[in-house]
């Protein structure tokens, strides 16, 4: 196979089981790899009704057929697996060098089954395959964990590897592979510490095969060249990283502020990206084959949030920053790197920490039943918060939930800005329609990296929109959602779709893999995948009336600012959503278009 | 009035933002040209005309939404400026 490796691995973690099958030619292209193939894969295997954290769940990991190849940013795998945020599908998505080196040793995915008996660990060295004990490493942090099995063996394996969050089942904890990327969101790393799996290292030597290398140089030249030619990709990401957002959406009277309870910061100049790159940038740094280079190394010299690590990126300054009302950079740079060696996904984390905030500041929470001064802007107590949360100490047990359980907990959910009880990352809807409905019918609860409205309505890529109307909004979306699942599920990172479009990535994924596809199949797997999540989520019981928003962000007008007295208009593209997707007019998968799309 | 630069644009400023009095937008590029050269006027034109990759706010709403470069500006309005970014 071309594209494909032609191999997943089974590891059954119950018996140490290992086993080589033939993946399937044309479940590979119905469904391309990543999130797509990892996601039919699990859907064919696992009972929907499967409890996250049960051995019963399983946990895959599944590359693309552009990963590892030349092709633009080609660097990215997903985590499939049931979320125990949401208990919908969970797809997390990372890149580095871990997933290429995945490919190099013959598999497109991993799937692990079972529970091992006691912790352990798995090393790939091409097709060498082996189980051993990680007694050692349970308890230390993802870096610790890194240098140690680094060491041990070469500095030419890759790993991903959970922290001590994952094993705590903290119900967002993520996967950290090379070091300080992350499958971050929805919980994956919590399923893979129910596992008693804290670690996997690769080594492979082989190369993805090209199905036409003359085509495929062709079109990456092309691909290349508006990858240079875009103010994005040159020269916005490279200099500023993800961070330059800040200002920009902060302008906009869209950054979520005190918990979404305003949409402007007045500090946002002190956490933007410019200040990032004029205090602790010390050097940006790139995932395998990329040409952007949006990551940000950051270095705190002294002080109590002294440090050095990878981050902090835009969801992150804003969920520790403007959320919890903190604008102290170091602080929020300290909080990201201990996310990382605890491995914690950022978002949640700084979203549940400004819920608990809120709940203190109006008394639901007290000072002697969380043991911490939670007001907003103490980012003495953020910092601690997050520490607290990865080893499921003291108020960190609680936070360990997620906002959704928190505040229910207290009889009072309406203080959690999430849907399908995954915390929103750093937009308001409010003023900025499309993603909200972006964020109401996401297969993983509330996310902007399924349909990312953001790009035409704030940044107007690839062209403008009115960010407060909703015409429109719903075929936008739909659009959005089918391309980002073949992007995802291609191996190339969503930042490429910033300077190529679907006729780029569809010439890409047609040279490497000539599967014969026309670019109409390529998007109708998009939309195929997307179906797929939905279906599954059916199946677990997530009904089509959780496709909603907090109700602050439907019935409390935005207090001050562009946006001001905006509400999300949700109801109007909804029905207009599922309309476009050929659902039932209450959102239900039909039969036809589960027969059409061959589900 | 107000005018607030963002992202790249501030290697050619080396600052925030500016205060300077117009009544329209046109004349707000015009004195960011002035002041700052070719550097600026390539940045924010294309043959001439407002380069289709700057944005342009007043308080917060983006000009295509209002006159363009027609619109017109109080005192206390506060302009932002950046040329096209993207992250998330």
């Amino acid at each position: 196979m071309s594209g494909w490796m032609g191999q997943i691995l089974r590891i059954d973690l119950d018996n140490e089981q290992v086993t080589v099958e033939r993946l399937d030619r044309q479940l590979a292209k119905d469904y391309i790899g990543a999130r797509g193939l990892g996601t039919k894969l699990f859907y064919d295997e696992v009972d929907p009704k499967v409890e996250p954290l049960a051995p019963e769940n399983k946990l895959i990991f599944a590359t693309g057929p552009l990963t590892g190849t030349a092709a633009v940013s080609g660097s990215r795998y997903n985590v499939v697996t049931k979320s125990p945020l949401t208990g919908t599908i969970a797809a997390s998505n990372s890149g580095g060098y871990f997933p290429s080196e995945l490919k190099y040793a013959g598999y497109d995915a991993i799937v692990f089954e079972g529970k091992a008996e006691k912790p352990v660990y798995i090393v790939i060295d091409d097709d060498q395959v082996e189980i051993k004990s990680a007694d050692n490493l349970w308890g230390k942090t993802t870096l610790e964990t890194d240098n140690y099995l680094r060491s041990e063996y070469s500095d030419k394996f890759k790993t991903a590897t959970i922290g001590p969050a994952g094993e705590n089942l903290v119900k967002f904890a993520c996967i950290m592979n090379d070091r300080e990327r992350a499958a971050g969101r929805s919980g994956v790393g919590a399923v893979m510490g129910s596992k008693n799996l804290k670690a996997v290292m690769v080594r492979g030597t082989q190369g993805v095969q090209v199905a036409n290398k003359d085509k495929f140089k062709q079109v990456l030249k092309k691909s290349l060249d508006k990858i240079k030619e875009s103010g994005v990709t040159n020269e916005g990401l490279p200099a500023l990283g993800t961070a330059v957002l800040v200002n920009i959406v902060n302008e906009h009277g869209n950054l979520p502020t005190r918990n979404f309870q305003e949409g402007i910061f007045k500090e946002a100049e002190q956490i933007s990206g410019e200040s990032l790159a004029d205090e602790l940038l010390v050097k940006n740094k790139a995932c395998a084959g990329c040409p952007i280079g949006c990551g940000r190394v950051s270095l705190v010299p002294d002080g109590e949030y002294e440090g050095f690590g990878e981050g902090p990126e835009y969801e992150t300054i804003w969920a520790f920053g403007a959320d919890c009302d903190i604008d102290n950079l170091k602080a929020i740079t300290k909080a990201n790197f201990i996310c990382n060696e605890l491995g914690l996904d950022t978002i949640t984390m700084g979203t549940t920490i400004a819920c608990a905030m809120e709940m203190y500041e109006d008394g639901v929470l007290t000072d002697e039943e969380i043991g911490l001064n939670l007001e907003f802007g103490n980012a003495q107590a953020m910092v601690e918060a997050v520490g607290l949360t990865g080893k499921r100490e003291g108020i960190g047990d609680l936070l360990a939930e997620g906002s959704y359980r928190l505040a229910e907990r207290y009889g009072k959910p309406e203080y959690s800005m999430s849907t399908k009880k995954q915390e929103y990352p750093a937009y308001d809807p409010r003023g900025s329609q499309g993603m909200g409905l972006e964020y109401a019918t996401s297969n993983r609860g509330g996310c902007h990296v399924r349909g990312y409205m953001t790009s035409p309505e704030i940044l107007g890529v690839p062209e403008s929109l009115d960010p407060f109307t909703v015409e429109g909004k719903a075929e936008w979306t739909k659009i959005f959602q089918d391309l980002t699942g073949v992007v995802d599920a291609s191996g190339i990172c969503l930042f490429t779709t910033f300077a190529l479009d679907a006729e780029d990535i569809y010439k890409l994924l047609e040279s490497v893999t000539g599967a014969g596809y026309t670019e109409e199949e390529m998007m109708q797997a998009g939309e195929r995948i997307w179906n797929l999540e939905r279906v599954f989520n059916a199946k677990a019981g997530i009904e089509p009336d959780e496709d909603k928003l907090a109700k602050r962000l439907v019935e409390k007008p935005m207090p001050e600012g562009p946006a001001e007295g905006k509400v999300v208009d949700l109801e109007t593209m909804l029905d207009e959503y599922y309309e476009l997707r050929g659902w039932s007019s209450n959102g239900e998968v039909t039969e036809e278009k589960i027969a059409e799309l061959g589900i | 009035m107000k005018v607030r630069l963002l992202a790249t644009l501030r290697n050619i400023t080396d600052c925030k933002g500016v205060e300077l009095e117009a009544e329209n937008l046109q004349q707000v590029i015009d004195i960011l040209i002035d002041n700052y050269g070719k550097d600026m006027e390539d940045e924010l034109l294309e043959d001439g005309e407002l380069d289709e990759t700057i944005t342009i706010l007043i308080n917060g709403r983006n000009i295509l939404y209002l006159d363009g470069l027609e619109t017109e500006l109080n005192s206390d309005d506060k302009v932002t400026i950046f040329p096209q970014v993207a992250g998330g």
